[in-house]
């Protein structure tokens, strides 16, 4: 198996497991909350801002996990420069 | 300049640009790893630019906008799966990709086992994905070329297949790459400068083009239309039309056939509103595809006669012209009422007909959930249905051969994760103006009832002839970038796994470059074929199928091997291949598909129209109990 840092790992996880759980919300909110998102709040629909506050997290943990993992690669000067076809 | 002729003009502009990049690059690719993965070396911004012109293919800029016009918010879910699907390609898959392959999926998954089966089993999969998802490619390249170029769509097609074909085979992923920077960058240009035209113009009461079909409802009391000897009179014809049958029986939501075996006309029954009389209202309606294919080859959708053009609003807000903000433009759509449209699939005298019935939706329905799902009337079904489709977009990206091949492009492990922030703003970026988009398609009068492919080209035409022929281009650069890179993973698979790896040819740069292209040539031969075949279902539809196989056949494997213990050579191949088949399987049994080969959508084995709740679980399923008996 591939080396991976034990704190670079948890946070692969909370960060999958997170995100699939609003994921999850989401798709429950959208099949089950047809009522409650034809409500408008200044005129916007809760369906669109529940899509653009789903863009927004989506954009939120590719950056997060991104900083976080250049953050820890830089503290342990561990190379980056993984080579292909080690396997 | 015609219309047709400016079109051309343009696109043999940008296939000239197109062809120079890739004989320009082609000099330089001498050996595999140029040809199949451009040497490892390309700069993260590149590579995500060339993630979004890889993956905003047909199915997005035409599919999504399409089921936007036709069902509102139910079109935007597409999108969202599309995008969480990088979060699990970002988190899961990309760096130990990197790690564990050279220049394929199929690397990754037989590092640890170097097995013949294994070998074998992922590059076809990787075939039968790819020849799979070239076929929305082909679809929505042929919706473009029928009503543009005046030439049949299998023409068009074929045309663009040549191009392709050049293309992969002169340069490999270097001109891939670059084709698709080119043309993700002019996408998103083109849409965000067409997004701003719609906000300028603003709502128009009246569409430049007027709809085609009158939407009059005839009023009919249901006594009076039973009672005249079986035939029905309507207001304004001289004589009486003979009822045929009506479907399912004298109910609202029935469908009156009325009129000559030959050209039926459909009547749908429906109550007035506080009235204790029922009305018919005329329909558009059109024998379904199948009927009318000939020989081996179908008749293209958009000839014909008389398809009518449709899409506006009934009732307007006031000082709904533009020029309008993004959050004015919601608020006006929303104050509306507009004129959508039912389709329902009757079967008459042993032909299946696709009968199109007006309704009045307000704008505060349209974006709401449910327009497409039916969650109300359809109940767990439609619910299940639904999650099915996000879990297979969710879970799909992670998996698609042509997709994770381009994290060999780049040399660092945080190249790959910057390349992946790049392609999510470049998509998030496009799929917000893929909504406003659509939204407008909807009320533009340039609707076509019977390909929804076509939403955002017709739409564009509502600006002029320039825009529209500038638009068209961009269309067809976006299918042939998306094209050229499942040829190139294709390829890839052929050359590299099966003759390289897999037979253990003793083949040398040279001849694996020979043998690339040649798998090149073949594939798009192929592809032109299927894609003539499906011609006119809507290509995110057919995405969203691609997404569920390749979810069940990879996914389980993929991340058993990265990330789990105990995984045996056994697990992967009984989780790729009962993933994989059944997925395929439950497809054909769908009630879509059933529907195409001519039966009722009722008589479907499969209840769903997508498998991945089913056949995602039975590969994750196989993986463990395979992994576990044969450990």
């Amino acid at each position: 198996m591939p080396r991976v840092h034990n704190a670079q790992a948890r946070l692969r996880v909370w960060l999958l497991c997170g995100y699939l759980f609003f994921y999850g919300v989401f798709c429950g909110v959208v099949a089950w909350g047809g009522t409650l998102l034809q409500q408008a709040v200044n005129g916007v629909p809760w369906g669109l801002l529940l899509c653009g506050a789903w863009l927004l997290l989506t954009l939120l943990t590719g950056f997060i996990y991104h900083a976080v993992c250049g953050f820890w690669e830089r503290r342990q000067e561990a190379p980056s420069e993984d080579t292909h076809g080690a396997g | 300049m015609e219309q047709a002729e400016l079109t051309v003009a343009l696109f043999l502009g940008l296939l000239v640009l197109v062809l120079a990049i890739s004989f320009y690059l082609g000099r330089r690719t001498h050996t595999a790893a140029g040809y199949f993965v451009a040497g490892g070396q390309l700069h993260w911004a590149v590579n995500g630019l060339a993630f979004v012109g890889d993956y905003l293919s047909a199915a997005s800029f035409l599919g999504i906008c399409g089921i936007v016009a036709q069902a509102g918010f139910d079109g935007i879910v597409y999108p969202v799966g599309f995008l969480a699907g990088w979060v699990v390609a970002l988190l899961l898959v990309a760096e130990p990709l990197r790690r564990w392959g050279r220049f394929t999926l199929t690397d990754a998954l037989d590092a640890a086992f170097d097995s013949a089966a294994v070998r074998l089993s992922a590059a076809l999969f990787t075939l039968i994905l790819c020849l799979l998802y070239l076929v929305p490619q082909m679809v929505g390249l042929a919706a473009l070329v029928t009503p543009l170029l005046g030439v049949p769509g299998y023409q068009g097609v074929m045309l663009v297949g040549i191009v392709v074909t050049i293309i992969v085979a002169t340069a490999g992923m270097r001109s891939t790459t670059y084709v698709q920077v080119v043309k993700g960058a002019l996408l998103l240009l083109v849409s965000l400068l067409l997004t701003l035209a719609v906000w300028q113009r603003g709502f128009l009461q009246q569409p430049p083009t007027p709809t085609a079909f009158p939407a009059q409802k005839q009023g009919l009391p249901l006594k009076q239309a039973r009672h005249v000897a079986g035939a029905l009179h309507v207001k304004g014809q001289q004589q009486a039309v003979p009822i045929k049958t009506v479907l399912p029986g004298w109910q609202p939501g029935a469908l009156v056939v009325a009129g000559s075996s030959e050209t039926p006309q459909f009547w749908y029954v429906e109550k007035a509103a506080g009235a204790d009389s029922w009305w018919l209202q005329a329909t558009y309606a059109a024998l379904a595809r199948h009927e009318e294919q000939q020989g081996w080859l179908p008749k293209p959708v958009l000839e014909s006669p008389g398809v009518p053009l449709t899409g506006r609003f009934l009732k307007l807000p006031p000082e709904a012209k533009g020029p309008l903000g993004p959050l004015s433009f919601i608020q006006k759509f929303q104050g509306s009422e507009i004129e959508v449209w039912q389709e329902i699939v009757p079967t008459v005298e042993g032909r299946r007909y696709r009968v199109f019935v007006p309704r009045q939706r307000s704008g505060v329905q349209m974006l709401a959930p449910g327009q497409r799902f039916g969650f109300v009337e359809g109940g767990w079904a439609s619910r299940l249905n639904f999650f099915s489709l996000m879990l297979a977009l969710v879970l799909g990206t992670a998996s698609l051969p042509h997709v994770l091949i381009r994290y060999y492009t780049v040399p660092t492990r945080s190249a790959a994760r910057k390349s992946t922030l790049v392609a999510l703003v470049g998509m998030a970026a496009f799929y917000v103006l893929a909504f406003y988009l659509g939204l407008a398609a909807m009320t533009s009068g340039n609707l076509n009832l019977l390909d929804s492919n076509m939403a955002v080209p017709l739409l564009a035409r509502s600006f002029g002839l320039l825009p529209f022929a500038i638009l068209t281009a961009v269309a067809f650069a976006t299918v042939l970038g998306t094209v050229s890179g499942l040829v190139m993973a294709a390829s890839g698979a052929v050359a590299h796994d099966i003759m390289d790896r897999l037979l253990g040819l003793p083949v040398g740069e040279q001849q694996k470059l020979i043998c690339g292209r040649l798998a090149a040539i073949v594939i798009g031969c192929v592809a032109i074929y299927l894609g003539v075949v499906f011609e006119g279902v809507n290509v995110s539809f057919l995405a969203s199928w691609v997404f569920a196989v390749a979810a069940s056949a990879y996914l389980p494997s993929l991340v058993g091997l990265f990330w789990g213990t105990g995984v045996t050579r056994q697990g992967v191949l009984a989780s790729m291949w009962l993933g994989g088949i059944s997925a395929m399987v439950l497809i054909m049994l769908s009630p879509p598909m059933v529907t195409r080969w001519g039966f009722e959508a009722a008589a479907a084995p499969f209840p769903l129209a997508h498998p991945a709740i089913v056949s995602l679980p039975l590969s994750a399923l196989a993986l463990v109990l395979g992994s576990r008996f044969t450990r």
